[in-house]
């Protein structure tokens, strides 16, 4: 093979292509051409980088730059400066917006610095669409190995031996979990990858399926030979038709090379896949409901005991993984549980990786070592609060977790600090919250999506969760009453402690976090009806401030409820019945005489 | 082809390395050896080119994996081609007009230096 | 073995136990809603969905259902803390919040387990007063109607209809609020393959389910001085009725019965067991011609109309096995607008007949087209015992002190008919008479007890002379099914096999008194009505003199052109849904 003296990776993630990262691709192949440069360079479109915030990002190595915010335009430029002559062009490249330091590669950003990318180690590197980019890097040997020297067994000595918890939100121990399985005699087992990743704003396995796929499949079957299965099934949620197709086609790939199919390695070993699409239901993402959609029953959750390891698909012990924690496993069984131990905490070792989003500067997906602070994430990795307003909350676990305030900032990230603090690691999305976000709001909507994601099996979520939201309406709208926090904190904490499944314990989180940290919030919106951070429309007031205002009457034309009272030279006043807090005179008032109570 | 033992895996795994290389090699900052080649519009017209492709050409030739050869802007207009030969643990050293015979020449120089 | 410690005391239980079994075993009493268990007749609901029956349990930080949690060894049980009755407390209101408040009005007032619920909790206050989702009632078949506001998804429905009936008309369906169970695609549930037999009626915890009443209609008629309003009744009610009023399980009130039902206004009294008689005759007559002319064998009973909608939607194949014979109250119906109007003297047209079923599906039937003759229907209206016993209520007759009365004359005469309500009892007497038929000889002892039980599939070899007759017996759709598929498979050695609907027969029918969770009060009413029978002076029906005289007189003979065109009909193939 004869590689070319450059290679071009464009970040072929689901978000850099809304981006536009094709046009950028388009535009590359066109300005190479106009320089006759075609043979010089190989572009690759790979998984997802991290630094969504700044894509489409393009890397060019082997100088290892790294370009932010690349358009399609742009690509001229790069090609005639940078690749051709060698200059890197600099207005492409990242600026810090505190320090307006400029980095030529990843390695000293901010951003990347405090990361440790394990599980997202190929992520960014290989082409997903390559095989042979995953032969390159050692793919497939981890399984070789296991199949052909190591007795079923050993493998999951070294699983349990790494300490890896599952990656999915419950955090137990997966080498325990594989060694239940393994100890159920049954004629037929399988092994099933969790990949539904309902949490809304997560996008760890999405990335993860798109950019490394064939790690997935390499760790499925490990793990079907661990335990003694030869079927496997990926449940994919129907959003996500770019990860499913790149699954696919290394699914088909690996089938052409043997790696999935019948005698692999020339072994007696059998294990293929199949691919499940979800519905639409965040419910489905629980194990057991996962399981019930799968063989076409209604996907609701099942009583467990017993556990899937000894009753589950099909009635079979079945291993239920989530895509991140599935990914660890070819590096684990590589590099030793000694070095995956060498990262992250006591009992909770290795890294998590996160879709850091909310009001900080750095959105993207990180992958940070157990143990950080959420401080470190959000001051060092996330660059701090973005437009220099202040933090307010953190809220891990997504719409299972709890909101952290500045108090837990030095909490560090393990499964059992977060639930101490109130939260959960859960599949990994952070949140983080500014000065205009209202906890009582936050709360509402997060307890919104859980409302409609109920499955309805059980009566404390059914209805419970109807009723706490009934509740936070009221509040947000100014007609709370302190009964109906007190009832908050009991209908939480009932429904926490009889729900038949995950979702049901945990959706009262939110609420019951944000009673615990940010009770000033609730007491102001239920005495003083007013909401601190202007967000509740129903409790806030647009007020003409008297010494300001000009009397230009220019607001009073684009108040679509005629609401405001005055005319030229005469002080305009907003008539409060009547107002509707659309905001439209907030923006059209030359004077900024226009101010929220 | 379907593999059949971890001798064909091994064997694809040599065939496809060179594909990915460099790209891992490109995140041993402190650990790889750098050839930066100096080009920008001086380079052009001084053959800078050729010497990069031979650089690239000789360092594929001799397997030396931890090598990147790195097209950068002019480093010194008079003595163009100008390389810069970065290897990790040494003071960086400057080499002057340097043609594709010198290129290979320093290549061959480096193979025992870095192996 | 294992030793455990419920409320601080400790107990030694066998293994495999939930906590409520434990704690039953032990005198301790925790509340439930949704859990159902009655494993003699296969239907367990243990589902875990009410989260009532939450328990505290040492060294776990959340509350467990007690009826899904099975003991370990050591395990620490508290079922009184302060949390668990909070968290049973603001589950049941939970409950009621979403539940329509119309306990006055509704089919279910005082005899409603969410009732039962609230009262036992002393819950005085609607706490969580907030949206309930809106669904219109489903009245589109005259047996039942789902009001599907008032479902708690206890999921014993779709359990029963699944597992125990495996007809699978029910599913939970939506999400959140809205989560009910309902049928697929929210049809009628007289567009799917709903059998009516009202097995989900008798399990259902709250109104969701309730029978469609029609005592309304039929006080009309009696109020109406131009009809002759004739009632029978069926074998199955006698020996339950007196439920309702409170005597003893396996009370046989035929006397009662009979006097209440004169008190209320019918014209003529009935015993549906005549028309039984009748059914025998017929359907002993058609199973000697199966089998002495290369019938299609096994013939199967058909008095059961739950179960002959179920063979038409689900092996619509096989619907030349059943017997052609109309079940005995549609025969007994039929004769009376015929033989009886004629003896009586009654236009036809002013004859009002009405049935008193321990059934659901009868009042299904009675609408059936083909269940008619020269524009008469065979009957008008279907009563279940349980409609009955309001009657009685409404019309202010103190059941208990009622004198016995005895039926009318005509069709009033019994023998062996009266034991069709109870499993194996229809082919029992069907057997008594083919035999005779066969032979020309009484058997010498006439109590096929081998054909006796409450086994769902049963099986039993009656010696006729030198023929071996196999019988096989099912109750429960699910064992009929099974029955079902060995005939569709060629695999069957039958030659008669009856089926009945219900888990029992008919005496477990979903028109009832609600027996709870405890089938042993099925097992008793069938044990009755074989006492019933045993206690007839005459014990087959073709002894039965009135059988003779309505022959002799009128039909002729059993599968006669007059028997076939009144007492036959036949079936409709349909799909499944």
């Amino acid at each position: 093979m004869n590689p070319t003296r450059l290679q071009i990776l464009i970040c072929g993630g689901t978000g850099c292509i809304s981006s536009g990262c094709l046009d950028v691709e388009t535009a590359l192949v066109k300005s190479l051409e106009n320089h006759g440069m075609t043979d010089e360079v190989t572009i690759l479109k790979v998984g997802c980088f991290g630094f969504c915030e700044q894509g489409p990002i393009v890397k060019v190595y082997p100088d290892n730059t790294f370009y932010v915010r690349v358009e399609a335009k742009d690509m001229e430029e790069i090609v005639e400066s940078h690749l051709l002559k060698g200059k890197p062009v600099e207005r492409l490249l990242f600026k810090d917006p505190e320090t307006s330091v400029r980095y030529t590669h990843h390695r000293d950003m901010p951003f990347y610095a405090s990361q440790a990318r394990l599980a997202l180690m190929h992520c960014g590197v290989v082409d997903p669409e390559k095989i042979t980019d995953y032969f390159g890097v050692d793919g497939y040997k981890a399984l070789a190995v296991a199949v052909t020297e190591q007795k079923p067994k050993d493998v999951i000595d070294i699983v349990k031996d790494s300490g890896i918890r599952g990656r999915g939100g419950a955090g137990f121990p997966s080498g325990i979990k594989w060694e239940a399985a393994y100890n159920v005699q049954s004629d037929k087992k399988y092994v099933v990858c969790n990949a539904d990743e309902g949490d809304p704003g997560a996008f760890m396995d999405r990335s993860i399926l798109e950019g490394d796929p064939h790690a997935v499949i390499e760790a499925m079957a490990i793990c079907a030979y661990a335990i003694g299965a030869d079927e496997g099934v990926v449940y994919v949620r129907a959003e996500y038709p770019l990860a499913i197709n790149r699954f696919k086609i290394a699914c088909a790939q690996a089938r052409e090379y043997g790696l999935l199919g019948k005698n692999i390695f020339g072994t007696d070993f059998n294990f293929d896949i199949t691919i499940d699409l979800g519905a639409g239901a965040f419910v489905c993402g629980e194990e057991t409901a996962l399981l019930n959609s799968v063989e076409g029953q209604r996907g609701e959750p099942r009583i467990k005991p017993p556990f899937p390891a000894a009753v589950g698909l099909w009635g079979k012990p079945t291993i239920i993984n989530n895509v991140e924690t599935l990914v660890n496993i070819p590096q684990i069984l590589l590099k030793g549980a000694d070095w995956f131990k060498s990262f992250g905490a006591e009992n909770n070792s290795g890294t998590k990786v996160f879709a850091l989003a909310g009001k900080i500067n750095n959105v993207g997906l990180v992958e940070v070592p157990m143990g950080i602070t959420l401080r470190d994430v959000v001051y060092k990795i996330g660059g701090g609060i973005r437009g220099g307003k202040k933090f307010k909350a953190i809220q891990t676990g997504g719409p299972s977790g709890g909101c952290i305030s500045e108090k837990g900032l030095d909490t560090q990230v393990t499964f059992e600090n977060l639930q101490k603090a109130g939260s959960m690691m859960g599949s990994g999305g952070m949140i983080v919250m500014d000065e205009t976000d209202c906890m009582v709001d936050i709360a509402k909507f997060y307890l919104e999506f859980t409302v409609e994601e109920s499955c309805g099996k059980c009566t404390p979520c059914r209805v419970g969760n109807t009723r706490m939201y009934e509740i936070l309406e009221r509040i947000t709208k100014g007609h709370g009453t302190e009964d109906d926090i007190t009832e908050l904190r009991n209908l939480g904490e009932t429904i926490k402690a009889t729900s038949l499944c995950g979702l049901g314990n945990s959706a009262p989180n939110p609420v019951l976090s944000t009673l615990d940290n940010f009770m000033d919030e609730y007491l102001a919106h239920v005495h003083e009806k007013r909401c601190p951070s202007g967000k509740c429309k129903d409790l806030v007031k647009y007020v003409i401030v008297p010494e300001k205002c000009i009397a230009c009457t220019l607001c009073k034309r684009v108040c679509p409820v005629d609401c405001i009272i005055g005319e030229r030279k005469v002080i305009h006043e907003i008539d409060q019945e009547r107002c509707i807090k659309c905001g439209a005179c907030v923006d059209k008032c030359p004077k900024d005489a226009i101010i929220t109570e | 082809m379907k593999i059949k033992s971890r001798e064909d895996l091994q064997a694809l795994r040599d065939k496809y390395r060179d594909e990915v290389i460099m790209r891992l090699v490109s995140d041993n900052f402190e650990t790889r050896t750098e050839i930066n080649v100096g080009i920008g519009e001086t380079g052009l017209k001084t053959g800078a080119r050729d010497t990069l492709k031979t650089f690239f050409d000789e360092v594929n030739l001799a397997k030396l994996e931890n090598v990147s050869v790195i097209a950068v802007d002019c480093i010194d207009r008079s003595n163009s081609p100008v390389v810069e030969i970065k290897i990790p643990g040494k003071e960086p050293v400057i080499h002057n007009k340097v043609d594709s015979a010198k290129a290979k020449a320093l290549v061959a120089a480096l193979k025992t230096e870095v192996q | 073995m294992m030793k455990i410690f419920l409320n601080n005391i400790e107990v030694e239980v066998k293994d495999n136990m939930t906590v409520l079994e434990v704690a039953k075993e032990n005198g301790v009493n925790i509340p439930t809603l949704c859990h159902l268990d009655m494993k003699s007749i296969k239907m367990v609901n243990q589902v875990g969905t009410c989260r009532i029956c939450m328990v505290e349990v040492e060294g776990r930080m959340n509350l467990m259902p007690a009826c899904t949690t099975k003991v370990w060894d050591g395990m620490k049980i508290r079922t009184n803390t302060t949390k668990a009755i909070n968290a049973r407390r603001t589950v049941a209101e939970l409950f009621l919040s979403n539940h329509p408040k119309d306990c006055l009005t509704c089919e279910r007032n005082k005899n409603c387990e969410l009732q039962d619920l609230a009262a036992d909790l002393n819950i005085r206050e609607d706490k969580y007063k907030g949206k309930m989702p809106s669904y219109t009632k489903d009245t589109s078949s005259n047996s039942m109607i789902r009001d599907r506001e008032k479902c708690v998804m206890c999921r014993r429905c779709e359990t029963m209809c699944n597992e125990v009936q495996t007809v699978g008309v029910y599913s939970g369906v939506n999400r959140s609020l809205e989560a009910v169970v309902s049928t697929a695609f929210d049809y009628p549930i007289a567009d799917t393959s709903c059998t009516f037999c009202g097995q989900c009626v008798s399990v259902c915890p709250t109104g969701a389910l309730t029978q469609a009443s029609h005592i309304g209609d039929v006080w009309k008629e009696l109020n109406n001085p131009e009809k002759v309003v004739v009632v029978q009744v069926a074998p199955a009610i006698r020996v339950a009725l007196g439920e309702e009023f409170k005597m003893p399980i396996g009370s046989r009130v035929t006397g009662k019965m009979v006097s209440s039902l004169r008190r209320i206004g019918f014209d003529k009294v009935y015993d549906t067991s005549f028309g039984a008689d009748v059914t025998v005759m017929e359907e002993a007559n058609e199973l000697l011609d199966r089998i002495k002319n290369g019938g299609k064998l096994p013939m199967l009973t058909s008095c059961c109309p739950a179960w002959v909608k179920f063979i038409e939607h689900q092996f619509p194949t096989l619907l030349d096995v059943p017997s052609t014979c109309k079940s005995p109250h549609q025969m007994l119906g039929v004769l009376a607008k015929t033989y009886l109007a004629e003896k009586l003297k009654v236009d036809p047209a002013k004859m009002v007949i009405v049935s008193i079923m321990p059934c659901l599906a009868k009042k299904y039937e009675a609408a059936r087209d083909e269940l008619s003759n020269d524009g008469y229907s065979d009957v008008d209206y279907v009563l279940t015992t349980r409609e009955l016993a309001s009657m009685i209520r409404e019309a202010g007759i103190n059941f208990n002190v009622l004198p016995d009365e005895d039926f009318d004359k005509f069709m009033g005469e019994s023998t062996s008919g009266v034991i069709f309500g109870t499993t194996g009892g229809v082919i029992e007497a069907t057997a008594r008479t083919a035999a005779y038929m066969l032979t020309g000889e009484n058997p010498k002892d006439i109590d096929f007890t081998q054909l006796r039980g409450f086994d769902g599939i049963r099986e039993g070899v009656v010696k006729v002379g030198d023929t071996d007759i196999k019988i096989g017996i099912a109750h429960g759709l699910g064992h009929a099914r099974t029955l079902l598929e060995n005939i569709r498979d060629g695999k069957s050695e039958y030659h008669a096999i009856e089926i009945m609907a219900c888990p029992g027969g008919c005496v477990g029918g979903g028109g009832q008194p609600f027996y709870g969770n405890d089938p042993a009060v099925v097992e008793a009413r069938g044990k009755a009505l074989h006492a019933e029978g045993a206690d007839k002076p005459v014990r087959l029906a073709h002894e039965n003199k009135e059988i003779k005289a309505l022959y002799d007189e009128f039909l002729d003979k059993p599968g006669g052109t007059k028997a076939h065109k009144l007492l036959h009909t036949s079936f409709i193939q349909r799909t499944k849904l």
